[in-house]
C-alpha cells in the first residue's frame, strides 16, 4: 500500500516538475518563465516530502525532508520576488542624467 | 536501489534538460530564471537520490544546496538589478 502511495506521490511530483521545466523553456519572456519555477518548488517539494514520509518512517529522515520542504517554500517566494523586481526595474526607462551646471 | 525513487530521480534529470537549456540561452533574465529552476530541481533530485540509494546523509547535502542556492539567487538578482 505504501509503495502504491509512493508511486502516486512521486509520479505527481515528477509530472509537475516536467511540466514546469517545459513551461520555463517554452515561454517568451523572463517574467512569464518565472511563474513556472514556483510549482516545482512548492507542490513538487511537498509531494516528494510526503512520499518520503510515507516510505521512510525514521524521524531523522522525515524531519530533514520537512526542513527541505519548508526551506524551498520560504526561499522560493523571496527569490521569485527579488528576481521579478530585478526584471521589472531593468525594463524601466533609465533615469535622465542630471543636468551639468556650469561654473 | 528502490525502483520508484530511481524512476523519480531519472524523471527529475529529464526535467533538468529544458531548465538547463533555458539557463544556457537567451537574455540575462532568462538565464537567471533557468538557473533558479535548475537549483530547485537539483535539490529535489538529491532528496530523491538519498532515498533511492538508501543514504540519508545525502539529505544534508540537499539542505545545504537549498540554503546556498537561495543566497546565490539573491546575489544574482541584486547584481542584475544594479549593475548587469
Amino acid at each position: 500500500m505504501s509503495t502504491f502511495a509512493t508511486y502516486v506521490l512521486l509520479g505527481a511530483a515528477i509530472g509537475i516538475a516536467l511540466a514546469s521545466a517545459l513551461g520555463v523553456l517554452v515561454m517568451n519572456d523572463a517574467l512569464q518563465r518565472l511563474h513556472y519555477v514556483s510549482p516545482t518548488a512548492t507542490l513538487g517539494a511537498l509531494l516528494i516530502g510526503a512520499a518520503l514520509a510515507v516510505e521512510d518512517l525514521q524521524l531523522a529522515v522525515i524531519s530533514k525532508g520537512l526542513l527541505i520542504v519548508v526551506l524551498l517554500f520560504g526561499t522560493n517566494a523571496v527569490v521569485a520576488h527579488a528576481t521579478g523586481r530585478a526584471l521589472y526595474l531593468r525594463r524601466q526607462e533609465p533615469p535622465e542624467p542630471a543636468e551639468e551646471r556650469g561654473p | 536501489m528502490k525502483t520508484p525513487w530511481a524512476l523519480a530521480a531519472f524523471g527529475l534529470l529529464v526535467a533538468l534538460i529544458p531548465a538547463a537549456a533555458t539557463a544556457f540561452r537567451g537574455d540575462r533574465g532568462d538565464r537567471l530564471v533557468g538557473l533558479e529552476m535548475c537549483s530547485v530541481l537539483l535539490v529535489l533530485f538529491t532528496v530523491v537520490l538519498a532515498e533511492a540509494t538508501g543514504r540519508p546523509a545525502l539529505l544534508d547535502l540537499a539542505v545545504t544546496a537549498a540554503v546556498l542556492s537561495f543566497g546565490g539567487a539573491l546575489v544574482f538578482a541584486y547584481f542584475l538589478e544594479r549593475w548587469l
